[in-house]
């Protein structure tokens, strides 16, 4: 009858339609940009941040694991409306003009053409093609095709690697770094650092560190987040003898405690928290580290949690809790604390760049009025923060490794993450750039580049991810009761022991 | 034709042929589409089970020393009873109240009442969303003051108030209790409408004279339902409950999406959801793919208990 | 083919009491509406809410006690969305978007991409699994259970468990970041299969033998005769696997490279990243991905409204 002719008609001509299509394959051009007003309180700082507690409390406000499982970076969507661009060179206009004399340019292959990869949400990745368009200015000949992967990152690039079809540039964190080195898909970096003029002391050593074996380097650092006050203004002023902690972090715990305590109003409902202590390893870690805390054995193989400094900085981040002076977001029906932050009940937080943008984009709703300072330092007058930070690297066998280790060193060298800074995206790897401008009005910014200086990455091996969970049990365990401080950080030690045993 | 003018014996043996051939033919088309995608697929993956296969490393044979590991429940850090005792939890009670509610949603639908058409579009947007943005929606329904607990709190504390009970708002997804069950109600909440749309379909296919003699017979209606309407849709009850089990069984997304890696303290960790942590996040392929296929067998096993009491054209 | 048909209208008289009056009829329809919108109100809550939320401010869409109608109202969040990414190809798709006005904005084409892939998979499943469907229903042959148990298996082989493999299958007849990587490995699937198989087996058998009778072939009988009488099971799995297409996340995700390429849900994922900071912005993504769909389901629910027909032999 007419219906199977019908049938069989519209699948030919679907057919017919389908195979039109994808005769005509992309021929996508360089990266071109939209004209994104990315100056506008611009995103995150973008690094695989423990970012807000995604799925809640008990198991730590475990951003981490959310956040390394895609490892993206915490970037709202920060720019005004973005009108339609031209898909051209000319969107390039919004990157600026880079001074190319500045830049040392390596040899490249002629006619080399690069696929590029990485993580992020919209904003971050408006913020890159922007990057690809000034790498464009110095390296003109050089095609670069950028392929964002939206989600689900580490799972795509590793189904890539094993058949080989990954791009030629790419971000990596930590443990894909440890992963990708030692099965030897990563481009060595050094002969072509030198030859662009850098060295690996310009960057700050820890965090170029974990990307480098001895002294072989196999990623550059791209940016790095960490842990820093952002206080509320208002509620400063309103509380009585409140002050405002100093920009240059020379405060102590118990400044810390106290600001804390002056900051805290109201009961039951309605009731306005000093800060907010989750149990999160990620937000006490900073601490235990100042006060001189390891989490691991120098030689990475045993836990090295369970120690005094840890205890003390325990027992005095869970004192704050207990007492009712810091609390937690559930409590206050934020899931995480910059929520509570924005909401105005907390006093402060500790939270890292991604706060920025969050509280900026005046699109979200949140009118607070604020600033941030350094973590205090420890008794022992050190101090110390935990870093999370990502970076560029290259394949091994990428059929053009110049051209592609000349766009991981420009991405990455002071030209361009000057150029970063200024966006006011993300905040620079490399010293020196303490007394940048930028930093006069930004003290968040300031505070975060501080850290760079004396933090610790937030990794530790292959089991990272076991390790991070097992903290942050222990803290929930602590926070629901069922132990003490000694017995939390025995457990530490314990799921961190049998985490390193199970490689 | 052709046939019809061979001696009837010979037509029933031809018919027969013809048949296989035809039968094999018609096949043809998806025996293509599974050799090339998938038995190549499952291959490599029983393959990678008896190794000791991790992320870009060699292979060794380990025979079913891999296996071992998983199902030890001695090893360290060994998460897979708890997620297989999860699993098996969810997908019991998910399939019962999912088969059982579309068949009466779709009852009820099927008959006679105003804005028929109305409902049966409505009722079917939980399934027609993707279950990566439910659970987002849902996500931030459960949150402690979000609103199930606002609704939860005005009902009961409006009603059951008046004797004293009062609603203390929950942490769905943040308790070990509560967590679980949560998801389960939301996954429920979203394939109904699926089954439903099936029901519907099935019970179109239901003559009406059967029911018209039913009813001359002086049967009432809950006799018609349970005598004839049930029996009727048994293929769809054995297809409903199957891909119910095997969609169960393999709960992913909204662990994903909503949980923390399992949940709190591992409480709404799936098999599936391990699956693929011990493939991308611990880097280990051959645990991954033994934890599959002992996934499947599991699986296998329900199908086939199911087939015995459901599928009435199971022959062997 | 032409029995002499008798065209029956199925309505299920389930619950159907013949008509009584009197206040315990009114009793049971008042409570059977009430339930009926309660449950809709149940079904329906969290898209009402999801609906009003892309509307509004973080700030507003995270609020406790939980708000309904929004007190700003912010359209330009469904603008933001609109606007999340610009094409970065300039295949003669995109050139056509911008011909026609709507600019370079990768979200028409998304939308495009979501409804072609659904399309084009809809169309290959009611044709391929149809066939075999029929041959597992009606024909007998030499290891038809056995076959039929194997399909069944491979619907137990959890899918993330396959998908570096198939990666690399597909990798390896060089499809990776095509439209064909997507449609292929799903064009025709064992779900569909067991489902049309299960009604095409409650399809009374008269008619087909009326067919041979006639002298029709099997692939007569099966066009003509089968295909016209499974109208609702057609329909059902049209909608099944346009649902399941359009809401497929992780084999684009890992099979396309170009944002192009993208269909919607891979495309607003983008947004996702901060899912919990920017829950209104999801919100508003989420209805544009659950508003088309819910249309097309819309457009398709006639096949479940109107009774099946068929034709019966007259005895």
């Amino acid at each position: 009858m007419k219906k199977t002719n019908r049938y069989l008609s519209m699948l030919s001509l679907l057919l017919v339609v389908a195979f039109g299509l994808m005769a005509c394959d992309s021929n996508s051009t360089a990266a071109t940009t939209p004209a994104a007003n990315t100056a506008v309180a611009a995103a995150a700082t973008a690094t695989s941040a423990p970012a807000m507690a995604v799925a809640t409390a008990t198991t730590g406000a475990a951003t981490d694991a959310k956040a390394t499982a895609t490892t993206a970076p915490v970037a709202p969507a920060a720019a005004t409306d973005v009108p339609p661009a031209e898909v051209s060179d000319a969107a390039c206009a919004n990157a600026g003009t880079v001074d190319v004399s500045k830049v040392k340019k390596i040899a490249i292959e002629s006619g080399a053409t690069l696929r590029f990869s990485g993580w992020g949400n919209t904003s971050e990745q408006q913020v890159t093609r922007e990057q690809l368009c000034r790498f464009k200015q110095a390296y003109p000949t050089i095609k670069v095709i950028y392929e964002p992967i939206p989600d689900n990152y580490e799972s795509k690039l590793k189904t890539q690697i094993s058949s080989g079809t990954e791009a030629d540039v790419f971000y990596v964190n930590p443990p894909l770094t440890d992963l990708l080195v030692s099965s030897k898909k990563l481009l060595k970096l050094n002969d072509y650092m030198s030859e662009a003029n850098m060295k690996k002391s310009d960057f700050f050593e820890s965090l170029i560190n974990i990307f480098s074996r001895g002294d072989d380097v196999y990623g550059l650092p791209k940016d790095f987040g960490s842990i820093i006050v952002f206080y509320n203004q208002d509620i400063v002023a309103k509380a009585t003898g409140a002050k405002a902690p100093p920009a240059d972090g020379n405060w102590t715990w118990d400044d810390y405690s106290a600001f804390a305590k002056s900051l805290v109003s109201g009961t039951g409902e309605s009731k306005v928290f000093g800060t907010m202590h989750q149990p999160d390893y990620a937000r006490w870690l900073p601490f235990a580290l100042a006060n001189g805390a390891k989490v691991l054995s120098a030689d990475g193989k045993k836990s090295a949690i369970n120690s005094a400094e840890a205890k003390a900085a325990l027992d005095w981040y869970y004192g704050l809790y207990k007492d009712g002076t810091a609390g937690e977001s559930k409590l206050v029906s934020a899931g995480w604390p910059g929520e509570a932050f924005g909401k105005q009940k907390a006093g402060f937080v500790i939270e890292g760049g991604w706060m920025i943008p969050f509280l900026k984009d005046s699109a979200n709703g949140f009118n607070v009025k604020w600033s941030a300072a350094p973590l205090p330092k420890s008794p022992k007058g050190t101090y110390g923060d935990l870093l999370f930070t990502n970076a560029y690297s290259a394949r091994a066998d990428s059929k053009f490794p110049k051209a592609a280790a000349a766009l991981v060193t420009f991405l990455s060298g002071p030209v361009n993450q000057e150029a970063v800074l200024i966006t006011g995206f993300a905040v620079p790897t490399l010293k020196g750039y303490e007394s940048n401008a930028y930093f006069t009005d930004h003290a968040a910014e300031k505070a975060l580049y501080a850290t760079a200086s004396f933090g610790t990455v937030d990794y530790y091996g292959p089991a990272t991810g076991v390790v991070q969970k097992t903290m942050s049990d222990a803290m929930n365990a602590l926070y629901l009761g069922k132990v003490d401080t000694a017995g939390a950080l025995k457990q530490m030690e314990d799921g961190i022991n049998a985490a390193l045993a199970d490689i | 034709m052709a046939v019809k003018s061979l001696p009837p014996q010979r037509q029933g043996m031809k018919r027969k042929t013809r048949e296989n051939v035809a039968g094999w033919l018609f096949l043809t088309p998806y025996l293509i589409s599974l050799i090339v995608f998938t038995f190549g697929a499952i291959a490599y993956a029983v393959y990678i089970s008896f190794t000791d296969l991790k992320l870009f490393g060699e292979a060794n044979y380990v025979g079913f020393g891999t296996y071992g590991r998983v199902l030890d429940p001695a090893a360290p850090l060994n998460k897979f009873w708890k997620a297989l005792g999860n699993t098996v939890i969810f997908s019991v009670v998910v399939v019962f109240f999912q088969t059982w509610l579309a068949i009466l949603f779709a009852v009820v639908l099927n008959s006679k009442i105003r804005g028929q058409r109305f409902f049966r579009i409505a009722w079917y947007l939980p399934s027609v969303t993707a279950s990566v943005v439910i659970s987002l929606i849902f996500f931030w329904m459960y949150k402690q003051q979000g609103v199930i607990n606002y609704a939860l709190g005005a009902i009961i504390n409006n009603t059951l108030g008046l004797v004293g009970v009062h609603f203390e708002p929950v942490a769905w997804l943040d308790n070990t209790t509560t967590a679980l069950p949560a998801i389960m109600t939301m996954n429920i909440f979203t394939t109904i409408p699926t089954f439903m749309v099936m029901f519907l379909a099935g019970l179109q296919d239901i003559p009406t004279d059967v029911y018209e003699a039913a009813k001359i017979d002086g049967a009432s209606a809950r006799r018609m339902f349970w005598s004839i309407t049930l029996p009727l849709l048994r293929p769809v009850i054995f297809l409903v409950t199957v891909l119910g089990t095997i969609g169960t069984l393999q709960v992913f997304d909204q662990i994903y999406v909503m949980t923390n890696e399992g949940g709190p303290l591992d409480s709404t960790l799936t098999v599936a959801y391990l699956i693929w942590f011990e493939a991308f996040k611990r880097n280990n392929l051959a645990r991954s793919a033994a934890i599959s296929f002992i996934l499947f067998v599991v699986i296998f096993v329900f199908f086939l208990v199911q087939r015995r009491f459901l599928d009435r054209n199971a022959t062997d | 083919m032409a029995t002499q048909a008798k065209t029956l209208t199925n309505s299920s008289v389930v619950g159907e009491q013949a008509a009584q009056s009197g206040p315990l009829y009114i009793v049971g329809q008042v409570v059977k509406y009430g339930l009926l919108i309660l449950m809709t109100l149940i079904l329906l809550g969290p898209f009402v809410l999801a609906f009003f939320g892309s509307f509004k401010t973080v700030n507003e869409v995270l609020a406790s006690p939980p708000t309904l109608w929004p007190q700003n109202w912010q359209p330009e969040n469904y603008s933001r969305v609109w606007n999340a990414q610009q094409a970065s190809g300039d295949d003669f798709i995109t050139q056509f978007f911008k011909a026609i006005g709507l600019g370079t904005s990768l979200f028409p084409r998304w939308l495009f991409n979501s409804v072609f892939l659904a399309a084009i998979h809809v169309v290959l499943q009611l044709f391929l699994c149809s066939l075999a469907a029929y041959a597992f229903a009606r024909l007998d042959f030499k290891g038809k259970n056995l076959v039929f148990t194997l399909m069944l298996a491979t619907l137990m082989i959890p899918g993330v468990a396959l998908l570096m493999p198939r990666y690399f299958i597909i990798n390896q007849i060089n499809l990776v970041n095509t439209y064909w990587a997507v449609i292929l490995p799903s064009a025709v699937g064992a779900g569909g299969i067991f489902l049309l198989t299960q009604f095409f087996r409650s399809i009374p058998k008269d008619l087909e033998e009326a067919a041979a009778i006639d002298g029709a072939g099997l692939f007569t009988t099966y066009s003509r005769v089968i295909l016209p009488l499974a109208r609702p099971a057609l329909a059902t799995l049209a909608v099944l696997e346009f649902q399941g297409s359009w809401n497929d996340f992780q084999n684009p995700l890992i099979f396309l490279n170009t944002p192009d390429y993208f269909p919607l849900t891979v495309g607003l994922s983008a947004l996702k990243d901060n899912y919990t900071s920017q829950v209104n912005l999801i919100l508003a993504a989420s209805m544009f991905n659950t508003i088309p769909a819910i249309l097309i389901f819309a457009f398709f629910s006639r096949y479940f409204v109107e009774g099946s027909t068929y034709a019966g032999v007259k005895g």
